[in-house]
């Protein structure tokens, strides 16, 4: 028993001393086996942790939440109250945030991160903006920021290390209408998963499965020719067949092994990268970076399954007898119908789950619809090659070599390339899928082409708010600035258009719009966008006020004047009224102060100015202009940034791969090399049928992952009800960093094949 | 003397080609036989068919009177570690591993600990005076040093019978004689039975006995020394 153990462990022993035996050739091998199988648990671990990170920032900005949970406003005894009110500012195209605070009393409740609360007049702001404070970038937004800072925001009051956030202190009386919270933080829920966002993160995890087992697959049979030699060599000497498979298994078995230990290396080292260097605007934290253990265990068994696996079905399909393969039979033609199999399959499937012809597509269905596609892939694109190849006469004499060679020895590129144009297709797919449900968080389906320069903001009392005109009026890049007051009532029942009611004295009405005669107590109207007049006869009842203590309501009176629109009314507003003082008399609960600007043309740097003469705790409001996105709703872009990346990067790994085969096959083919150019072919015509002979798979697999990536992305957007996009940028980027890898293995093996055409190349075991 | 490996009735074609029709020969302990004929007649498929590496179509292959065709692979393996040894015309080296490791590869198959199997390979490659390549690799020797370790690697199991299909064919005859006489040295010492394939009849002045192969039949030409 313990010797056919120990037998075993010693067949297992020898495999692994075999995968790293044999000189350069095999460690170059192995490093990019290596690399290879790293990179791939490095992403798959990545993916594993999209819902730590995703939990993590939920909660974090859960846990900073004031006053929002059920029972916040109950007095708690011992803590004094904690009024707030959130408030927004932009700059340089980033929306962020924080809260004015007032602390009514010694012991307000913990806000997360803050040390001390902020008196008014004080801030506490984020480390990343108060590096962007300090930085040149920040001169413009620093007027904005004129309290005194006294503390810096710890990591657990921020939803990520590169996050703009602050919590400035104000006076009571700044934060009207607000009650008061006992509590902050939002009690943790179970996250909402958006299930698009779980199919994609499964995909995501399969497409970056594929490279690894592109890898394995791809390097079991690199050298495929070499070793079979090997386990040729082997069965000659009396190794049975239980031996050879238990050594290629340890064989494979290192490479894997390696590879995790690599990957694990390069998750760790990348996840503290995360810290210190804002990756494509995303802002995470390294430690919320937690792959599932469940997901993590599946990783590390499954890549020393996969890797183990494939190399024992390649041995099945090489027969390893003791005279080797040179003498082996003919290898029968690929089949295609059984190739096609996964991929009519797949497309059976996300056809199904079709919007109306599915009633609700089942994520589940189209993930494996996608899978299948994308595993089907690899499968065919050997037989599209071969059917290629074997069709190809004529052509150049590097072109008749590089074709023949292929035909002879094409497996181990012809399946790097087909993994790699699964990786492309997935990754087409993924990008399709993000940008779509990217539009779904930013809302583009108004483009605004009139009144982008109208801005608006509101201030505490009528007469701040006709200070700031003043002072916004004499500004550079303001063309005009008037205050005016806005009543809000509800709307007499008859009307269908809203009609709003707009109180100021005469000389702020003349800001407005022209008016001839204008005394206090006059009432205007002014029509809608298209000049209609709203239905008002005299005496219709606004109601301001239902206030238990009394309703209270104001009647329009008998004259009122028709005058023109206000240049400053968006055109979205509808018809309305113009109010001096008094005609509306005293006790008027509900009113909005505020200040319209007509803004020059564009100019970013007026701009700012403009926002920091309005003061961070009042937002500049623009009538037609998307509000840019917050840094914390960017995941979608930060995402999708980070595939392009990454297949990028899987691409170059898959390039590698390439060049091993490529160098491999300079290297066992040194003999005839040497042989063909001392009978007098030219080096050129060598070189070219190198080319010929990357470039032919590369371009068909380019080819290939194109349509299916494209074909994939619109199967999968037609079962969800969003329209459909490409991001025609990034495909070709991935197109273009597909053909450059070609080039580069190519020129790269080219000094090799130039030694192996000396002398030196005739000289062989 | 013993009848070790019995051939009788041996028939094999690849495809169309029959590259045995009608083949019969014996090994005796210890002897040594030559195995002549044209190129293409057959030599090598007999050579492979005694040695239960290729299964013939027709006729029979006993081993101490058990029949190699009856055996399951992994008996057949267990043979070619511990009864049979092989030196080929090249290739037979595995090209990533040692001169050392390779001589020590069939200890360790049979289950030797890799200390031990490099202890008794180096004492092989001394013999054959090799000792001082062990840590080159294929590539780095010249083709006579590694025949030579091709029949360390042959003779470290102690073979009852020593395959060599023209062990000496890629070498100069000096080279070639060098290391045939090591070879046949080291066998004589163990007492391995001998089965040479070669073209050169000054090599096949050597050997017991002489079977002569022709369009795939044989020829058993009994030497009297
Ligand atoms: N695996 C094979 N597939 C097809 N034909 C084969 C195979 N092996 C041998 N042959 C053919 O069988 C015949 C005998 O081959 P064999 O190698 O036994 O000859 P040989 O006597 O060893 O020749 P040489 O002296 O050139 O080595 C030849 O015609 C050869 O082409
Ligand atoms: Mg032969």
């Amino acid at each position: 028993m313990t010797d056919a153990l120990r037998r075993w462990f010693g067949d297992l022993s020898l495999g692994v001393r075999l995968a790293a035996a044999g000189g350069r050739g095999s460690a170059v091998r192995l490093a990019w086996i290596t690399i290879g199988i790293g990179l791939g648990v490095a992403a798959l671990l990545t993916a594993a942790s999209a819902g730590s990170v995703l939990d993590s920032h939920e909660q974090r900005t859960r846990a900073r939440i004031i006053g929002a949970a059920p029972d916040a406003d109950r007095p708690v005894p011992g803590v004094s109250p904690l009024y707030s009110s959130a408030v927004f500012t932009e700059f340089a195209g980033r929306r962020f945030g924080g809260e004015m605070l007032f602390a009514d009393g010694a012991t307000p409740p913990k806000v997360p991160g803050v040390e001390v609360l902020p008196k008014p007049g004080e801030i506490v702001l984020s480390p990343a903006l108060r590096d962007l404070l300090a930085s040149p970038e920040g001169t413009l937004l620093l007027p904005r920021f004129p309290q005194r800072v006294t503390g810096i925001l710890g990591d657990e009051g921020l939803s990520g290390p590169w996050e703009l956030h602050f919590y400035v202190g104000v006076e009571r009386a700044e934060l009207p209408g607000t009650s008061p919270a006992y509590s902050v933080g939002v009690p943790p829920e179970r996250l909402y998963f958006d299930p698009l966002l779980s199919s994609l993160v499964v995909i995501a995890s399969v497409v970056l499965l594929i490279p690894v087992v592109v890898f394995v697959a791809g390097t079991a049979r690199l050298s495929a020719s070499a070793r079979d030699r090997r386990l040729a060599a082997l069965r000659l000497i009396g190794a049975d067949a239980g031996q050879v498979r238990r050594i290629v298994a340890g064989e494979s078995l290192a490479g894997a092994l390696v590879g995790l230990v690599a990957g694990v290396v390069f998750f760790v080292v990348g996840r503290d990268l995360v810290d210190s260097v804002s990756l494509f605007g995303m802002s995470i934290y390294g430690k919320d970076i937690r792959p599932s253990p469940a997901l993590a265990l599946l990783v590390f068994l499954v890549v020393p399954v996969i890797a183990v696996g494939t190399a024992l079905v390649a041995l099945r399909r090489t027969l390893i007898e003791p005279l080797g393969v040179s003498r082996g039979a003919r290898r029968a033609p690929r089949r295609l119908w059984w190739r096609l199999l996964p991929i009519l399959a797949g497309v059976a499937l996300l056809a199904g789950q079709h919007r109306g012809m599915a009633s609700q597509p089942q994520t589940a269905l189209v993930v494996i619809g996608v899978v299948l596609v994308l595993v089907g892939l690899p499968m065919v694109l050997p037989w599209l090659l071969e059917r290629c190849v074997r069709r190809s006469r004529g052509g150049p004499l590097s072109w008749q070599l590089a074709m023949r060679r292929m035909g002879a020895h094409g497996g181990a590129s012809w399946r790097i390339v087909g993994g790699f144009a699964a990786l492309l297709a997935g990754g087409i797919a993924v990008q399709a899928l993000l940008l779509t449900s990217d539009s779904i968080h930013r809302d583009e389906s108004w483009t605004p082409t009139a009144d982008r320069d109208l801005a608006w903001t509101t201030t505490a009392d009528s007469e701040s708010a006709r200070r700031l005109a003043e002072r916004l009026r004499t500004m550079p890049g303001v063309r005009r600035a008037v205050s005016y007051d806005v009543v809000h009532a509800q709307q007499p029942p008859h009307l269908n258009g809203p009609v709003e009611l707009i109180v100021a004295p005469c000389p702020a009405l003349r800001e407005l719009t022209p008016i001839q005669n204008c005394a206090e107590g006059d009432v205007f109207s002014f029509p809608e966008p298209n000049g209609e007049i709203a239905d008002l006869p005299p005496g219709t009842e606004f109601v301001l006020s239902t206030a238990p203590e009394g309703r209270l309501s104001w009647r329009q009176p008998e004259r009122v004047r028709p005058i023109a629109r206000p240049a400053f009314h968006a055109p979205w507003s509808g018809a309305g009224l113009l109010i001096t003082p008094a005609a509306v008399g005293q006790g008027v609960p509900q009113l909005q102060h505020l200040v319209a600007v007509r803004l020059g043309e564009d100019d970013p740097l007026a701009l700012e100015a403009i926002r920091n003469e309005i003061g961070l705790t009042r937002p500049l409001s623009f009538s037609a202009r998307a509000t840019p996105v917050s840094d914390s709703e960017r995941t979608y872009t930060a995402i999708r940034r980070l595939v392009t990346v990454g297949s990028v990067a899987a691409l170059a790994v898959a390039a590698g791969g390439l060049l091993v085969v490529a160098f491999e096959h300079v290297r066992h083919r040194r003999r005839q090399f040497a042989v063909l150019s001392a009978t007098g072919v030219p080096y050129s015509t060598l070189a070219w049928s190198v080319l010929w002979q990357n470039a032919v798979p590369v371009v068909l697999g380019t080819g290939a992952a194109l349509a299916c990536g494209l074909g994939l992305a619109t199967l999968v957007l037609n079962t969800t009800p969003t329209p459909q996009r490409y991001d025609w940028e990034a495909i070709g980027l991935t197109g273009a960093a597909a053909v450059l890898a070609v080039l580069l293995a190519t020129v790269m093996t080219l000094p090799q094949l130039r030694r192996a055409m000396r002398s030196e190349g005739l000289r062989t075991e | 003397m013993t009848e070790l490996l019995v051939a009788k009735g041996l028939a094999k074609a690849f495809g169309p080609t029959n590259a045995l029709v009608d083949a019969s020969m014996s090994v005796r302990a210890g002897e040594l036989v030559a195995v002549m004929g044209p190129s293409g007649s057959g030599k090598s498929t007999l050579l492979h068919c005694l040695a239960g590496i290729l299964k013939p179509d027709a006729g029979s292959v006993t081993y101490r009177d058990a029949e190699l065709s009856a055996m399951p692979d992994s008996e057949r393996s267990a043979l070619r570690r511990n009864d049979f040894g092989f030196v080929f015309q090249f290739g037979q080296l595995v090209p990533e591993l040692t001169f050392l490791e390779n001589v020590a590869l069939p200890l360790r198959l049979g289950g030797m600990r890799r200390a031990e199997a490099e202890r008794s390979a180096k004492v092989w490659m001394d013999l054959l005076e090799v000792g001082d390549i062990a840590s080159k690799r294929p590539g780095e020797a010249s083709g006579g040093q590694g025949q030579r370790v091709a029949v360390a690697r042959a003779l470290a199991t102690e073979p009852k019978v020593l395959f060599a299909d023209e062990p000496t064919g890629a070498l100069d005859s000096l080279n070639g004689e060098r290391v045939l006489r090591l070879l046949f040295d080291a066998a004589r010492q163990t007492g391995a039975a001998v089965v040479l394939v070669t073209h050169e009849p000054r090599v096949a002045a050597y050997a017991d006995r002489e079977v002569v192969v022709r369009d795939g039949r044989t020829q058993d030409v009994e030497l009297v020394a």
